[in-house]
């Protein structure tokens, strides 16, 4: 075990850490009421971090990003979250596309899309649910077919997020129709303004439209927007993103952190029908302490993870492990939060405690386990892949 | 930047899981649960790879934590009838008195067993006489008291507010030892009454630190090993099961193919996963000497994932997981008492809430 970060790595950190601090408002969302305002915000915050060198940290600089390595971009994460960060307007375009051009883009794909990403000019959606293909990702049925020198794409993808901001967007679409499903997808990289793509916000639960549904009717696209070979989309979604897949979640165990201080902070003042306030409630220590024990656990999941990643072993299913934990832990931790909210868990806003953000959280926590593959469809990668159960 | 056990630590692991399989294996503990004499035998071999006095105290810190935590995850995936955690959280205590150097060596080297009284029943109590001390009181769950040669436990020093640890002789007519009846039948527990038991000084162990603050260093320690053993429980049950769906047929295949028994068993996965990274953090914890609260996170955890594991095995079992014949109850009543002893979930979550409170500055 070696968990000590280097002086250098130290005074990285602490300059993440002030720089940080002077730009991140701390529960973002609650402060703007406005959800437009709020999305403006978090636009001009890429813009910010580009600034600052902190988007694409790892990435090499010809592509733009500022050519440190993974311990960087880790250490600025884990900053990120302890700071509060909200989640990433451009999240799709830094932690999905930019690695995947990385891996299997072209030269011209890497130097036309990188730095628009990292300096927040572009920001990226993803085609990949539609309304017949969502843990079964593989069934999709957007069609592209060939015609001369373009590919024209019809179909419907759904819960895009950001579509509505997007400039851009990669699809996975079925280009051989006749081969075995996950053997005749293609991943194209689509301009959002092409003639024939509308965009469709849906409202989710949490009131905001952060997702949507896309449309494309014969929408066309030059015959080189293809990323990886055609008919290979699959293998390029999904064996090129290790060491994102993997490390996407980091900042989210600070994060949580960072909310269970702020729970004990309500909880000091809060009080159980009996009259005690909830911090003195036994019955609410101990499941605060079970919530505190997994997100400790998450973090010693995080750290294993990186330092597989760092000393060049295999990463595979660990990733499931990793998604699988942090959503579960955190549904459970804000039903406890509501918990002890008693009678006044549903106000949010400005009747609510701490402006209702524990109420937000709640029903955000319920799109976690469900997004990026469901908690079913990660404890079945991990049953039959680490444990080799037959299908 | 690193986390895990290193080369040299797996070496260790795999060393002491080859001597565990090679000389005591499932039979082997089968035929203590049947006649539970204490193997002798694994005294002289526990001794000779070097598990006891093996960790040191270097102020704050304590050095070879490592790789005892690797063999402690060995020593509860094998079952194994010993006091091993008192034995070496036993050495450890005499390591730290340079009067006690001569026991210590008959301890590493097999010679004499050493376990610990960990819990007392009401307040056993030493008095000063004129050439002496006199000790009496209770304990209860003293691992392989039976068996051992000596016994330390912890007395408090009769108008003082003083704790005075003392090291015991079995045979010593003022010691009383009945072996307690526990579901546990892989691990003898204890009732040790001591009546008018005379001792000097030479008997006790005095250290630097005082004998209460050894006491809790003591049962910190132990409390680490106990959620390495617990980890170790957990993932042989867990591995024996997932092969047992692979070849148990129902409806015409493999039970493995139920989406109901894979999604028992990605859970438990992840449990014993965590587990595992819970005993390592809070194992370079404790050997840099840092965030103290992480080994009452790791037993909190290890406690209950080992329980639920244990159980969710006998589940997927089915009816002959209910059976005697059947090793899965072995696993889970191991669970159950390493799980509840050496400070069970409920103590630990609470020390967990009293640092995140004290760290909230509230």
């Amino acid at each position: 075990m070696d968990l000590r970060l280097t002086k250098e790595q130290e005074e990285y950190r602490m300059q993440a850490r002030e720089w940080l601090q002077k730009n991140i408002k701390p529960n973002w969302r609650q402060q703007v009421r406005d959800y437009r305002q709020y999305i403006e915000e978090l636009k001009e915050l890429e813009y910010k971090l580009y600034e600052a060198g902190y988007n694409g940290i790892y990435v090499p600089k010809e592509y733009g990003g500022q050519g440190l390595t993974y311990m960087e971009e880790i250490i600025f994460r884990w900053e990120a979250g302890r700071a509060g960060m909200p989640r990433n307007v451009n999240q799709i375009g830094k932690g999905l596309l930019v690695p995947t051009l990385l891996s299997v883009g072209t030269e011209e794909q890497k130097k036309r899309f990188i730095p628009k990403v990292l300096s927040g000019e572009e920001i990226w959606c993803q085609g990949y649910s539609e309304p017949g293909a969502g843990s079964d990702l593989a069934a999709v049925s957007t069609r592209a077919v060939l015609d001369g020198d373009e590919w024209v794409i019809n179909g419907q993808k759904i819960w895009t997020s950001y579509g509505a901001e997007a400039h851009w967007c990669f699809v996975l679409a079925r280009t051989d129709p006749d081969a075995p499903k996950h053997k005749g997808i293609t991943y194209f990289l689509v301009p959002m303004n092409a003639p024939g793509i509308t965009v469709r916000p849906l409202k989710q639960m949490t009131t905001d439209a952060e997702f949507c549904e896309v449309f494309f009717e014969n929408v066309r696209i030059p015959k080189d927007s293809v990323v990886g070979n055609v008919n290979e989309g699959w293998y390029v979604a999904n064996n090129t993103l290790g060491f994102e897949r993997g490390t996407i979640t980091l900042k989210m165990q600070p994060l949580f952190e960072r909310s269970f201080y702020e729970v004990l902070q309500m909880s000091k003042e809060l009080k159980v029908p009996g009259g005690h306030t909830v911090l003195e409630d036994t019955h609410y220590r101990q499941r605060l302490a079970d919530h505190f024990l997994d997100i400790a656990v998450l973090r010693y999941h995080g750290l294993q993870l990186v330092s597989k990643l760092l000393n060049d072993e295999k990463v595979g299913a660990e990733v499931s492990l990793h998604k699988l934990f942090y959503s579960e832990i955190y549904q459970r931790f804000m039903e406890t939060v509501m918990d002890l909210q008693g009678s006044r868990s549903t106000y949010w806003w400005e009747s609510g405690l701490e402006q209702g953000k524990f109420p937000f959280e709640y029903l955000e926590s319920r799109a976690d386990t469900i997004h990026s593959g469901t908690s079913e469809i990660q404890r079945n990668i991990i049953a039959e892949r680490v444990l080799g159960m037959p299908r | 930047m690193y986390f895990g056990y290193t080369d040299d630590e797996k070496i260790v692991k795999k060393s002491v899981r080859d001597l565990f399989q090679d000389k005591f294996n499932i039979e082997k503990v089968r035929k203590f649960i049947d006649n539970p004499e204490f193997p002798r035998e694994l005294q002289e071999q526990i001794a000779g790879i070097g598990l006891i006095g093996l960790i040191s105290r270097e102020g704050d810190k304590v050095e070879n934590l490592m790789p005892l935590l690797a063999a402690f995850e060995e020593f509860g995936r094998a079952l194994i009838p010993y006091p091993l955690i008192e034995s070496v959280t036993g050495a450890y205590a005499l390591s730290l008195d340079p009067n006690q150097v001569e026991l210590l060596g008959r301890v590493m080297e097999g010679q004499a067993l050493l376990t610990v009284a960990w819990e007392s029943e009401g307040e056993p109590a030493a008095e000063k006489g004129s050439d002496g001390y006199t000790a009496s009181g209770s304990f209860i769950g003293v691992p392989f008291a039976n068996a051992a040669d000596h016994i330390l436990a912890f007395f408090t020093l009769r108008g003082t507010n003083e704790l005075a640890a003392v090291v015991l002789n079995r045979d010593h007519p003022g010691v009383r030892v009945s072996v307690m009846e526990s579901m546990d039948h892989t691990f003898t527990q204890c009732k040790v009454d001591v009546s008018n038991y005379s001792f000097t000084e030479k008997d006790m162990v005095r250290t630097d630190i005082g004998a209460a603050r050894l006491k809790a260093e003591m049962e910190d320690l132990a409390a680490l090993f106990a959620s390495a053993e617990l980890t170790g429980v957990a993932e042989e049950a867990f591995n024996k099961t997932v092969e047992y769906t692979k070849i148990r047929k129902q409806f015409g295949q493999e039970i493995a193919r139920f989406q109901a028994l894979k999604h028992m068993a990605a859970n438990m996965y992840v449990w014993v996963e965590s587990c595992k990274v819970a005993v390592l953090y809070a194992g370079w914890a404790r050997e840099e000497g840092v965030e103290p609260e992480t080994i009452s996170i790791a037993k909190a955890y290890a406690s209950q994932a080992a329980m639920r594991v244990t159980g969710m095995c006998i589940q997927m079992h089915g009816g002959i997981g209910y059976t005697w014949e059947s090793d899965m109850h072995l696993y889970f009543k191991r669970a159950r008492r390493a799980g509840s002893q050496y400070g069970d979930a409920y103590l630990h979550r609470e020390r967990v809430m009293q640092h995140a409170i004290k760290a909230a500055g509230l």
